[in-house]
């Protein structure tokens, strides 16, 4: 409400996604990768082994480059798109959680510190002195995890917090442990990929074969801790939260499913690698395994944003910045009033604010395609019924006039020609897009609200009916706005869908 | 309040301007040492310049002041955010694909900075080539930010801006207000990096004279400048005249002329200290500014107050034993034999 709204030609879900994962796959590295080349510097110093010192030096070098430049920089990324994306949730995290960011600054300085001299000492320091600077390093970044682990899970559960306010509450909250004995294992296992990826370059012998084995367990042992917290995450997150997922976004169990074949698929591909004689090791093969958990990951972060939705921080926040309780107070006095920044057309101002944060008009997730074909009334009559859509939608924070004015504005952008002559469709495919729009985003046949039993036994004359009676059943139910050739479509759609219909 | 409010903040409004200027302070010192530093070496006319070992120290030192400006930056951007959120991402929103590019910017700046920093490391430096891109970028990154800051305390050009265009690809409209700043920031750490390098080549008069010289030539533009910038107040020029603003101006151009003093006398240790107290002054003044111009936008002091004392303690905690170890780790390093062991 108090912020202006960003108008990209680009999805906030997609920027966000994209800037988010690539870091942290990159810092959990930073922190993993840390407590390798200390770990395995002292292995190699105690066996006197000068191969696997060179390497730990190259990787050194690959490790500055990429964590501190990349991962620190994209960390800062972070920061400056959150606040672009979503101004008000930051405002709320900023102002709740200031000072633990601060103590994670101070953490983030001396490990900056720290990776810089533990690179510049190698041919500098003693090896006890350097070791020990190598240790601090890690030390340093992996409570930078400890610290930043309990913002990230707030945001999904945060806990007692909704009751009490109390900094502590919303911190340790029911994920935070799970989390963080998963992303632990994930920084094990990054740091095994990682170094596999750097070991692929060096040349054919017995050390990179041994080199490529040590890889292959820290890999290996972090893919294990990391599912075992990804079960235990899975346990403490609220049924409530999984079970309406499952009901009204099955796409998001199917990532979870998917997140269990790929880890599968990568312990698969780290086991071969560990057997193989270390000439085997080639580029290609360590980028694939660097690939594969990328994929693996990316789909834990995708899976954790997305199980999260219509909330950006649930019961208080909803992901288009609208507070759970002023909810109330904008829906009985609108929401055009409480926006400081108005650009003129109400219309418009009120798509900004209730629908840009997830969609685009023509672009990611468009609406401008969905609702080609129909008309101001059916649009408004699904922005006041968006909570009861699929896909988690929050509600329209606004009166039922401001749902006049935006369903008016959004039907102004999409042209005003009929179904068929906005798709170019006919007979049975006209009807299956029909119902698709105007009715399976909230009814799905033998599923979620199914529509099948309030439908049995009704004619073409009945459907028909219905269907003129149909915005009258419910306020959030749109009323039926189609002409007559999409209306005889549809009920042949709908006759087909009944027991005993064509199909 | 009820429990979820959050339009509050977790200690008193003094404390968290005190951390807020501090902090910038010591951002802007690192910043203009990297920044201006690398200005300072790409300007500077000396024969067999890249080849001089002090100018080869110090680009191999780039990429960590560098991440030591970053590093520092953060802090401040935190406290800022706490007081002043609204203004920083409305404005920050006007213009944000070139806010988010700045990210990139500094990214590739960085890899630039490493590159010729090997290329010193290996004897393979020639020339200012990668050094005058990577400050390319960081003049687009000191570009972009005072837009964007200059923007933030104007809230109805932000908001007028923001009506016309809303795709985050516009600047501060009001180029003749932020300009000046934008110079005088520029000039300023200029300033910084001629007193780095003069620090740098304090051994060899060859460099050490004309980057003193660099030095007054630079803060003599960014004196002039800023009287530039403060005109550019316009109408809150009488209010800065009246407010504390004033004695921080006074305080931040002696302590410059003093810094000068000390630099051409050699005494760098005085001149530093000076000049880090001029900077101070200056971010005050900045802050005594923006809180004039805001005018009656935002009235921090008004702001609901609920301390989280044993979580800044946590904090405080944390920050003494940041400052030990980071004395300790630099300590342990530099005591320790420079001669290069094989590994």
């Amino acid at each position: 409400m108090n912020y202006p709204v960003w108008d990209a030609a680009v999805g906030y879900g997609l920027l966000m996604g994209a800037i988010a994962v690539v870091h942290v796959f990159v810092s959990h590295f930073a922190i993993g990768g840390g407590l390798y080349l200390v770990v395995e510097e002292q292995r190699a110093r105690r066996r006197g082994d000068g191969f696997r010192l060179e390497f730990l030096e190259r990787l050194t070098r690959f490790f500055v480059l990429a964590s501190l430049v990349f991962g620190a920089l994209t960390g800062v990324g972070i920061w400056f798109v959150i606040g672009l994306l979503s101004p008000a949730a930051t405002e709320l995290l900023i102002h709740q959680f200031v000072w633990a960011w601060a103590i994670e600054w101070t953490f983030f300085v001396v490990e900056i510190l720290a990776a810089i001299l533990y690179y510049y000492g190698w041919k500098r320091l003693a090896p006890r002195a350097h070791l020990t600077l190598g240790w601090i390093y890690f030390v340093a970044a992996y409570l930078s995890l400890v610290v930043i682990n309990g913002i990230v899970a707030f945001m999904l559960t945060p806990g007692k917090w909704l009751a009490t306010g109390a900094f502590w509450d919303g911190f340790f909250n029911p994920t935070y442990w799970p989390q963080l004995a998963f992303r632990t294992g994930v920084c094990l296992l990054l740091a095994g990929l990682y170094s596999l990826l750097v070991a692929s370059r060096l040349p054919t012998s017995d050390g990179k074969g041994a080199i490529a084995r040590a890889s292959s367990l820290w890999a290996l042992g972090g893919l294990g801790v990391a599912m075992a917290g990804w079960l235990w995450y899975l346990r403490a997150l609220p049924a409530a939260l999984l079970a309406t997922a499952r009901e009204n976004m099955p796409w998001v169990l199917t990532w979870q499913s998917r997140l269990g074949l790929l880890a599968g698929a990568l312990a698969a591909a780290v086991v071969l690698l560990a057997l193989l004689p270390g000439h085997r090791l080639h580029l290609a093969g360590a980028a694939l395994l660097m690939a594969l958990g990328f994929a693996w990951f990316g789909s834990f972060e995708l899976f954790r944003e997305a199980v999260r939705k219509p909330w950006i921080v649930p019961n208080t926040m909803y992901g288009n910045g609208i507070e759970a309780a002023a909810l109330p107070r904008l829906q009985a006095e609108g929401l055009l009033p409480a926006m400081a920044y108005r650009t003129g057309n109400d219309g418009r101002d009120l798509f900004l604010r209730s629908c840009r944060s997830c969609h685009t008009l023509r672009g990611y997730k468009a609406l401008a395609p969905f609702y080609a074909g129909t008309d101001a009334a059916f649009v408004a009559g699904t922005i006041r019924g968006a909570h009861r859509m699929r896909g988690e939608m929050p509600p329209f924070a606004g009166t039922a006039a401001e749902s006049e004015v935006l369903g008016q504005w959004l039907a102004a952008q999409v042209g005003g020609k009929s179904l068929a002559e906005a798709t170019g469709l006919a007979g049975p495919a006209l009807g299956a897009r029909s119902f698709a729009v105007r009715c399976g985003t909230c009814h799905v046949p033998g599923g979620r609200r199914d529509p099948l039993p309030t439908l049995a036994g009704l004619d073409a004359a009945a459907l028909s009916e219905f269907l003129d009676s149909a915005g009258e059943l419910s306020p959030e139910m749109p009323p039926f706005t189609g002409d007559a050739i999409e209306r005889a479509a549809l009920v042949d759609h709908l006759l087909a869908l009944q027991p005993g219909g064509a199909k | 309040m009820n429990a979820t409010a959050y339009d509050f903040l977790s200690a008193p409004l003094p404390l968290i301007t005190l951390l807020h200027l501090v902090t910038l302070t010591l951002h802007f010192a690192a910043m203009g040492a990297l920044f201006g530093g690398t200005g300072a070496l790409l300007l500077l006319r000396v024969d067999g310049k890249w080849q001089h070992p002090r100018v080869q120290a110090m680009v191999r030192l780039l990429p960590t002041l560098l991440a030591l400006t970053v590093t520092l930056g953060v802090a401040p951007l935190l406290f800022l955010q706490l007081v002043y959120h609204r203004q920083v991402y409305s404005a920050a929103i006007v213009s944000a694909w070139l806010w988010l590019a700045l990210v990139v910017a500094v990214i590739v700046a960085y890899y630039l900075f490493y590159a010729a920093a090997f290329a010193s490391r290996a004897d393979r430096l020639r020339g200012g080539g990668m050094l005058a891109v990577a400050f390319a970028l960081l003049l687009f990154v000191s570009l972009v930010f005072s837009s964007v800051f200059t923007l933030a305390e104007t809230p109805a050009t932000l908001a007028a801006a923001w009506a016309r265009n809303a795709t985050g690809t516009v600047l501060n409209p009001e180029v003749g207000r932020w300009m000046p700043r934008w110079l005088h920031l520029v000039a300023g750490a200029l300033t910084l990096g001629g007193f780095t390098l003069s620090a740098f080549a304090r051994d060899d008069e060859r460099l050490a004279a004309p980057a003193r010289r660099f030095t007054l030539a630079a803060m003599l533009v960014a004196m002039v400048l800023g009287f530039g910038a403060l005109f550019g107040l316009g109408s809150a020029l009488p209010a800065f005249l009246r407010s504390s603003g004033l004695w921080w101006l006074a305080m931040s151009l002696l302590t410059a002329l003093g810094a000068l003093h000390f630099l051409f006398r050699r005494r760098l240790v005085a001149a530093g200290a000076l000049l880090a107290s001029s900077l101070f002054g200056m971010v005050a003044l900045r802050h005594v500014a923006r809180l004039i111009v805001l005018g009656s936008a935002i009235d921090p002091s008004a702001m609901a107050v609920r301390p989280q004392w044993d979580v800044f303690t946590l904090f405080l905690v944390c920050f003494v034993a940041m400052l030990a170890t980071i004395a300790w780790m630099l300590r342990l390093f530099f005591a320790s034999d420079t001669t290069p062991r094989s590994s």
